[in-house]
């Protein structure tokens, strides 16, 4: 298109001295290059857009574990933008030569694939040295202790996509992810459900623990105190060998974890569950790490729970400990066993947002839960949740759910807001799977409250709830409705893939 | 007489008076608001527009009589905006080949009298002149002096690039 062109030159620029909010509508047009090379033009420009970069780009930003990723992070922190960056998330893309195996080779000229090729090597071996040197704690220290409004820290093995500006490049992705891709011709090795080789679940799982402790122990080192702690899932899960905390670490992290307030977790199936003493009698004690680990998180306000990936066995394990009373259970002296005690039930007594999802478990364990602490409760969030039904005088089709909220509304809880979504329940055998629906609401599958009148809304939740599912107790398990209601979709198959693979040994 | 009661006259910086179809000048929310705060007092006296002068108000105007039967614009088309594109509709990219004071004289009139959809052509029409071009080729383009030392630009590229999906 032909442009107008610069006519009656009084010297002064009309783009430089536009109102910033049109300023900032002629900038949404723009690609983040181009928005770049307009801030690099004169001073004014640059100044007058500057908070609203540092906004967008700046505020919230996904790096990985990778020398050039953490090296834009360190300099980052040195520079002007550190005061913005308060939220840091982590990716889990990796470089690996086992991924290499996987690839077809890239069709490019002979040349041009040697260098790629190389490159490739050298990002491997630098990523191996990079963990070796223990080189990851010491660039993520200096960062951390230069970020002074660190608030969140976040580990995800996706990428949001919300990144508007480069449509359809529309995913913020970890930061040296694209170049990576440009330089090698090859993608980095990224958690998914079903890898070809079923080994790289645990291999995955290995390298997220190591990202967890070496965001600990920099923290740690750092002197930083960020208040949440998010890490969010979708294709993978953190295993219980991610909060081990041997004497070495704890001393560094044991201020770090004493100023978390928001902890998110996707956990995964326990592969190897602990042994301990009950009763002089060995019993599993899934979560075994994770259950110590929380009894380290004094001032938690707000818990998610999300169960991925679990195997039927662990129902409930970590939310029975959860619902304990704390002083149920005196430490046993006399240990006639040489296997360590069960962790002892906590309370947390700050603790204002619970999230569960993703489980069957008995409505007695949630109430428990939910009553412990209902002194300072204010929001609770289940999702994915089915009620195992025991009561051998109940029939599959009594709505537990209506008389779970009926129980809630005798627990004098001081909410203001819940949140329910694709809730289900069963009997023990499994059998029927029974859906949940909620009348008029806009999507039958959940409901949402916010308010004071928390016995009004209880009121509305056992009005409205409504049990779906076939008429008869039939074992026909695997329809393919049941298998849409499952907890995680693909879920069922995976529990049988992980149990497999974990028992193959 | 019920034509003549259709039109208000409006009164640029630099005095001047221009006639225009109630439904044409309403094409401006702060015209619109306005009107509807006056009541019939408003059809009776002229509207003064403190910020326009004659051109562009004449302009402006004619940009109104040409898009007065649009659909009025759905309200924040999430899905649309996600895939915004810097696409101009042939008229007007015609009616916005000006020279560079009339094209901001334009978006600012129009960000004053709060025409949105000429705003977003103007500006759209701007980013069109800063898209494929260097920081120099932009300076340029809108007689831009560039005041950075070399330090301070190299500043700046450094935060264009941890900004950018590298």
């Amino acid at each position: 298109m032909a442009a107008p062109t610069v006519t009656g030159d009084n010297g002064i620029s009309h783009l430089s001295t536009i109102p910033l909010e049109v300023l900032l509508q002629i900038t949404s047009n723009l690609t983040t290059p181009e928005y770049g090379n307009l801030r690099r033009t004169c001073k004014r420009i640059e100044e007058t857009l500057f908070t609203s970069f540092a906004r967008e780009f700046f505020t919230k930003k996904q790096f990985m574990i990778t020398e050039f990723s953490l090296q834009a992070l360190v300099d980052i922190s040195r520079s002007r933008l550190s005061s913005s960056l308060n939220h840091v998330i982590f990716g889990l893309e990796r470089p690996s030569m086992r991924q290499d195996h996987m690839m077809p080779p890239v069709p490019a000229p002979q040349s041009e694939n040697h260098v790629k090729s190389n490159r490739f090597r050298q990002e491997c071996v630098g990523h191996m040295s990079l963990l070796y040197a223990n080189q990851d704690v010491e660039m993520l220290a200096i960062a951390f202790s230069n970020l002074c409004n660190l608030e969140t820290v976040g580990i995800r093995d996706w990428s949001s996509r919300t990144r508007n500006r480069d449509y359809p490049y529309n995913a913020w992705n970890s930061y040296g992810v694209r170049t990576f891709q440009e330089e090698t011709g090859r993608s980095l090795d990224l958690p998914g459900r079903f890898p070809p080789d079923p080994t790289r679940l645990l291999d995955h799982a290995e390298h997220l623990s190591r990202v967890f402790l070496s965001l600990l122990r920099s923290l740690g080192k750092a002197g930083s105190r960020p208040k949440n702690f998010e890490i969010i899932l979708r294709e993978s899960s953190i295993y219980d060998h991610a909060f081990n905390l041997p004497n070495y670490v704890d001393v560094l992290v044991q201020p770090v974890l004493g100023n978390i307030r928001t902890l998110l977790l996707d956990l995964s199936a326990e592969y190897k569950p602990a042994y301990v003493n009950v009763n002089n009698v060995p019993t599993e004690c899934p979560n075994y790490l994770l259950k110590i680990f929380l009894s380290r998180l004094l001032e938690l306000e707000h818990l998610r729970l999300n169960f991925r990936f679990f195997r039927g066995e662990d129902y409930g394990s970590l939310l029975s400990w959860l619902s304990k009373p704390v002083s149920a259970t005196t430490p046993n002296t006399t240990a006639a066993t040489s296997l360590p005690e069960s962790p002892q039930p906590i309370e947390f007594t700050k603790l204002r947002q619970l999230e569960i999802g993703m489980i069957t478990v008995k409505p007695r364990i949630l109430l428990d839960i939910i009553q412990k602490h209902r002194a300072t409760l204010r929001s609770i969030s289940l999702h994915k949740v089915s009620l195992l039904q025991t009561e051998p005088t109940m029939s599959s089709r009594d709505n537990l759910w209506a008389n779970f909220f009926g129980q809630l509304s005798k627990l004098d809880l001081k909410l203001t807001s819940m949140k329910m979504s694709l809730l289900s329940q069963k009997s023990e055998s499994g059998n029927p799977f029974r859906p949940v629906t909620f009348k008029d609401s806009r999507d039958l599958q959940s409901r949402e409250w916010g308010g004071t009148d928390v016995q009004s809304c209880l009121r509305d939740f056992i009005a409205n709830v409504v049990i779906n599912g076939p008429d008869h107790d039939t074992e026909s398990s695997h329809t393919p409705e049941s298998e849409e209601w499952n907890s995680d979709g693909k879920s069922s198959y995976l529990n049988i893939y992980i149990h497999n693979l974990l028992t193959s040994k | 007489m019920a034509t003549e009661s259709n039109k208000i006259t409006l009164v640029s910086n630099d005095g001047a008076e221009v006639v225009v179809d109630r439904n044409v000048a309403e094409r401006s929310m702060l015209i619109k608001n306005m009107m509807e705060d006056l009541g019939e007092a408003a059809m009776t006296q002229s509207v003064p527009i403190p910020n326009v002068n004659e051109s562009v108000l004449k302009k402006v105007i004619e940009w109104c009589e040409h898009h007065k039967n649009d659909p009025p614009a759905a309200a924040d088309d999430d899905s649309d905006s996600r895939k915004k594109t810097t696409d101009i509709e042939e008229w007007d990219q015609k009616f916005m080949q000006v020279d560079q004071e009339m094209l901001f004289e334009i978006i600012l009139a129009s960000n004053y009298l709060d025409i949105k959809p000429l705003l977003d052509v103007g500006c759209k029409t701007v980013a069109n002149m800063i898209k494929g071009k260097s920081p120099e080729e932009i300076r340029k383009t809108f007689n831009i002096t560039n005041d950075f030392t070399p330090e301070e630009e190299e500043q700046i590229r450094r935060e264009n690039e941890w900004a950018e999906d590298r």
